[in-house]
């Protein structure tokens, strides 16, 4: 079962650093990892951890993937907010790499529907290019290839004018 | 079976021109409709498969769209920054109109099929609104009374009824909303134990028929005669009961769609990256043929699986004219797909 809105915003606003227990915690998982490990591996190595540590901290499973599901959905802020609404920041381990989860265009709610096998996940598995542009937007750096349209409307005067018939729909026949 | 490629852009809706044989339309969003532009294709099949006619750029993604039932050259789409854009395909680059009203992501846009001279969109702003082309404001405002208000995914004109409008949300609750009656919700039923539901649809021919999908990975099957009617004041606590439910998808049921030429057939599409045809065999209850033959098929009748979409199905629709049972899918693979449901069966 994911976690309530309250509960993720908690997790998001805990204050690892000053937390003893995980950061030395993550600290030991990392040395085992050896010094071979990419900033991305490294990234993804804490955001689970955080997952794990915070999931024995308040006695709830938390699943990865509903993590990114919930991460997601909070990507598109609503027009009426300011772009800086606080979203995260850009020291928050958000994995780029191809991992499952719950498309964005979905509340968190979307992640908790229907009952399922114990097996089986609530999730569906999205494109690893989606993981990297939540990753992108979440840390605030700047996506490539958006064009700027110019705001222009051409007007009722513009538009041609209608000479064919409406058609029956097959259902009125 | 045809497909074409909107490379960069990730599709979410399609839909069949109601005037021309071999016309559709497609909108899609850049980055899966996360951040960035949105594109409007206008495709045409031809006998060296489809091309794409024309195509306009949008500031934001584009969730749906809506070919206007009165002008063959008129389309409405749905975009990601709150606003409604009505598009000319004679012209280029620019819409002849753009309203902004929706607070939120507008997730669909529906041509009323009576009356013609109206659509509705609903968005994530929780409200439905309905529009005429030529008005510069909306013509009128819906919202449930006494609840919050949660994301509407989708809002759609009966196919019989001038006024009548079928809603749904992410609070789980099927509404139904006639404005010559109010502003507030004639009918309200909680129709997915809490999911949220992301479609539905209005059957052809069966005018108390509708189908609605879940993220619960269900299409339930409604009749609206077997539901109380609410009252303005009162949050309508109707426990009616599905007719019929399909069970099959293994992820949520992003959009559904009856069949323009069969009472029985629907078509799905879902993020378990197939689309599927179903048989609704409660279509056949009434049948004096087989009245016996009825109660032992009764039940989700999974017709086919179309399995070509390599990642989210997100928008299907059925084609109105021609030979019965082509149908077009779009999805998160930049694929549009045009083919006949028989070739599954």
């Amino acid at each position: 079962m994911p976690l309530l809105e309250s509960e993720w915003q908690e997790f998001e606003t805990y204050d690892w650093a000053s937390d003893p227990d995980f950061t030395q915690g993550l600290e030991s998982v990392l040395s085992s990892r050896g010094n071979t490990l990419s900033d991305e591996e490294k990234r993804t190595i804490e955001c689970k951890a955080r997952l794990f540590f915070y999931s024995r901290k308040i006695q709830k499973n938390i699943a990865y993937d509903d993590y990114i599901a919930w991460k997601a959905s909070h990507v598109r802020s609503p027009v009426n907010e300011s772009p800086s609404s606080p979203l995260s920041s850009a020291s928050e381990p958000v994995p780029s790499t191809s991992t499952p989860g719950q498309p964005a265009l979905l509340s968190p709610a979307s992640v908790s529907g229907g009952s399922t096998s114990e097996n089986e996940k609530d999730t569906a598995p999205y494109p690893s290019s989606f993981a990297h542009i939540v990753e992108l937007i979440t840390s605030g750096k700047e996506i490539p290839g958006i064009k700027q349209i110019p705001n222009i409307l051409l007007g009722d005067t513009a538009s041609s004018h209608s000479e064919i018939p409406q058609r029956q729909k097959p259902w009125a026949k | 079976m045809y497909s074409f490629r909107t490379t960069g852009f990730n599709g979410y809706a399609v839909q069949y021109s109601p005037f021309f044989d071999s016309r559709l339309a497609c909108a899609a969003s850049a980055n899966f409709g996360l951040v960035g532009n949105g594109r409007l294709y206008v495709l045409g099949l031809t006998p060296n498969g489809i091309v794409a006619e024309k195509s306009f750029d949008t500031q934001d993604g584009l969730f749906d769209c809506a070919w206007s039932e009165i002008h063959e050259n008129q389309i409405v789409v749905a975009t990601g920054d709150g606003s409604i854009k009505l598009f000319d395909i004679t012209l280029s680059d620019y819409p002849i109109q753009s309203w902004r009203e929706h607070t939120r992501e507008v997730f669909s846009a529906n041509w009323n099929l009576v009356d013609k001279t109206t659509f509705c969109t609903s968005s994530w702003d929780g409200l439905i609104k309905i529009w005429s082309p030529v008005r510069p404001k909306s013509i009128a405002t819906l919202q449930p009374r006494n609840t919050p208000l949660s994301c509407t995914y989708a809002a759609s004109y009966s196919p019989y009824n001038t006024t009548l409008i079928a809603s749904c949300s992410s609070d789980s609750y099927l509404r139904l909303w006639d404005p010559r009656i109010g502003d507030f919700p004639t009918n309200s039923v909680y129709a997915h134990n809490g999911a949220e539901i992301l479609s539905l649809d209005w059957n052809k021919y069966r005018p108390d028929i509708i189908a609605t999908s879940s993220v619960d990975r269900t299409i339930k099957i409604w009749d609206l005669r077997f539901m109380n009617r609410a009252s303005p004041t009162l949050q309508a606590m109707s426990n009616a009961s599905p007719v019929n439910e399909f069970y099959g998808h293994n992820y949520a049921v992003r959009k559904i769609s009856w069949s323009p030429h069969a009472s029985e057939l629907l078509l799905s599409a879902s993020y378990d990256m197939t689309a599927r045809v179903w048989e609704d065999r409660t279509a056949f209850k009434h049948s004096a043929t087989q009245p016996s033959v009825t109660r032992l098929h009764q039940g989700g009748g999974l017709r086919g699986v179309w399995d070509r979409h390599s990642e989210f199905v997100v928008g299907c629709d059925w084609s109105l004219w021609g030979t019965e049972g082509w149908v077009c899918t779009v999805g998160w693979d930049e694929m549009v797909w045009v083919w006949d449901i028989r070739a599954v069966f």
